[in-house]
């Protein structure tokens, strides 16, 4: 698979070790099957091409504005041009496939990293560098689009209001772990906004070596649950609780706004430390935590992912359509939400409260396996 | 050292990631990641005393850390901000000179604070126009071809800033031009109105001092053997 026919320039080496550990064949054969795609051998032109070219996309204006400031860790300006060119371009088709998805920012980090995994850097003989799709441009469009139906439809909503049912998710599993840093840290009734940019671009966005951001999305895809990097965050948390709980409480008295203070001291902590933890160790907790992860049913919408597509251990696989439509009901419901709050925002608060506790009380039952795993680990 | 919280607020790609960039870090990346959800920074700087009289710490200079709130820019991370305004003691409300739609954003965030804050006229808020680097100078024609040019008038976002009672500046992230003059007039003003404020609570404290006083001088002492109380 790898097409690199020159020994690269130093600064570029990560990207080709990348292609070296990455499974690429997996991340195809996985994310193909919601197309049903009979792959040909040099992954080449496989399906059938139903884009049209005059489609507006919604939100083109963003996409160009994020995609003007992606790939910044990469020095050389042409190679730099070159990536943001074939982000650019399967950005926008991935939009024209869907009307019903909405853009967000920290989407085109994600689709940086199909990029980067599914592109081949060349040096010619004159020394240029140049890249490389390493499948059809279809094809990789197709994985990406698939992926996002998978994993990603709660964050392409035109609010951020099922993002925060996941983040609402990362103190109970906190909880779970370590009551006593849950305890420490006052989490209760805490919005982990902190965990927004780890999250939604599933921890691409920050500078973390892009080796153990590809781990991290192959957790993803070969686990099929995106649930896995509500854990990770949690695992961080846990990792750091000694500096988190010091720092928490000897800031207390300066600020006034606990939540604020605790997402602010997680977020400093783990960007701190983002590529000097043992992130091994923490993978392999990981596995551990999902070998031993009950089927749980999640306070989230009846439509999310969590609860579908990107179910850890569910066996039914959807095809390309079947997520379309949940697509299309999940954004349905959005935008009931969407009218219901602006209608009643105490209503919505009341409901808010009476889901938080409800969550509580299903997870607090079903990690009991987990509470197991780490009570005699 | 007195502690401010600011929060920046404004319209996707105007600058205010580089602004505090600028302002903490004293640089500038020409690529510059956008920000999703909300960045904490804290800078410290240190200021004259408006009026030495009121300074407690006499000659010394007075510190100033300012604990920043950069929020994202986009329209989705919109209902995110209120966590990051509420209790805050400033506001910097940015757009761009060469994007005239970034002015009416900016427009909505100060509408938005003035609604939303509990205590409106405490609120510090500073309207900055960013990336005057990109207008270029009317003697230079070249450099002029090739710059998007001015956007907004500067007497419209000035005006606006008047009428609302606002902080005004035009800045360069890039260049540095003005920035640092955003913070320094907020953390002046900011502690301009914890003099008042302090002068206010003496006021209020040596009046109720001398309330209790008289109320006491009025009531009978139980003391006095003369009186009927004893």
């Amino acid at each position: 698979m790898d097409s690199i026919k020159a020994p690269l320039p130093l600064h570029l080496e990560n990207i080709n070790k990348i292609h070296k550990k990455l499974n690429r064949k997996e991340w195809i054969r996985i994310l193909s099957q919601p197309s049903k795609l009979l792959l040909v051998r040099d992954e080449k032109l496989p399906i059938e091409k139903k884009y049209t070219t005059n489609i507006q996309i919604k939100d083109e204006s963003q996409i160009k504005l994020d995609v003007e400031r992606s790939f910044h860790t990469i020095s050389d300006e042409s190679l730099r041009d070159q990536y943001k060119e074939y982000l650019y371009e399967i950005l926008v088709e991935i939009f024209k496939k869907s009307q019903n998805m909405h853009y967000y920012q920290g989407f085109h980090d994600i689709i940086s990293v199909f990029v980067i995994v599914f592109t081949d850097i060349k040096v010619l003989d004159d020394d240029n560098i140049i890249v490389e799709l390493a499948i059809d441009k279809d094809v990789l469009v197709e994985l990406a689009y698939n992926f996002s139906l998978l994993h990603l439809r709660d964050f392409l909503m035109d609010s951020l209001d099922f993002t925060v049912d996941q983040l609402r998710l990362i103190p109970f599993i906190v909880k779970v772990l370590d009551h006593d840093t849950y305890k420490k840290l006052n989490f209760k009734n805490c919005e982990m906004t902190s965990a927004i940019s780890f999250v939604l671009t599933l921890f691409s966005h920050e500078d973390l070596n892009i080796e153990i951001v590809t781990r991290i999305f192959e957790l993803v895809i070969v686990n099929n649950s995106i649930v896995v990097v509500l854990f990770i965050y949690a695992l961080l948390i846990i990792e750091l609780k000694g500096t988190l709980i010091k720092t928490y409480q000897e800031s207390l008295d300066e600020f006034n706004d606990h939540s604020l203070l605790l997402n602010m001291v997680i977020q400093k902590h783990i960007l701190i430390k983002i590529n000097s933890f043992d992130w091994e160790d923490i993978f392999t907790k990981m596995d551990a935590i999902i070998k031993n992860y009950e089927k749980i049913k999640l306070c989230v919408n009846e439509f999310s992912v969590l609860k579908t597509s990107s179910m850890l251990h569910s066996q039914i696989s959807y095809d390309q359509k079947e997520l379309e439509e949940l697509l299309v009901q999940e954004s349905n419901l959005n935008i009931k939400n969407k009218h219901m709050s602006k209608n009643s925002q105490s209503l919505k608060m009341f409901v808010g409260a009476a889901k938080t506790s409800l969550i509580l009380a299903v997870l607090a039952v079903s990690f009991k396996v987990v509470i197991d795993y780490y009570e005699y680990a | 050292m007195l502690q401010y919280k600011l929060v920046l607020l404004g319209d996707s790609s105007v600058g205010k990631s580089s602004i505090v960039q600028r302002f903490v870090k004293d640089s500038f990346d020409e690529q510059r990641e956008s920000t999703i959800g909300a960045a904490f920074l804290s800078q410290t700087i240190k200021i004259k005393s408006p009026n030495k009289d009121n300074d407690q710490e006499n000659d010394e200079d007075i510190a100033i850390k300012f604990e920043i709130w950069d929020t994202a820019g986009q329209e989705r991370y919109r209902s995110l901000a209120p966590m990051y305004y509420r209790n805050a003691n400033a506001a910097v409300v940015v757009y761009d000179v060469t994007a005239k739609d970034s002015l009416n954003k900016a427009i909505t965030w100060v509408d938005e604070l003035k609604s939303k804050v509990d205590d409106e006229k405490k609120l510090v808020i500073s309207l900055v126009g960013n990336k005057i680097d990109l207008i270029s100078s009317t003697n230079d024609i070249n450099e002029s071809a090739n710059s998007p040019g001015r956007q907004v008038d500067l007497l419209d976002a000035e005006n606006f800033a008047k009428e609302h009672n606002l902080l005004f500046h035009e800045v360069s992230a890039k260049t540095g031009k003005g920035v640092r003059d955003v913070f320094y007039e907020i953390a002046t003003l900011l502690y301009k109105q914890k003099l008042e404020d302090d002068a206010l609570n003496k006021k209020d404290t040596n009046e109720n001092e001398d309330r209790s006083i008289n109320v006491a001088l009025s009531r009978p002492s139980t003391n006095d053997p003369t009186s009927c109380c004893s």
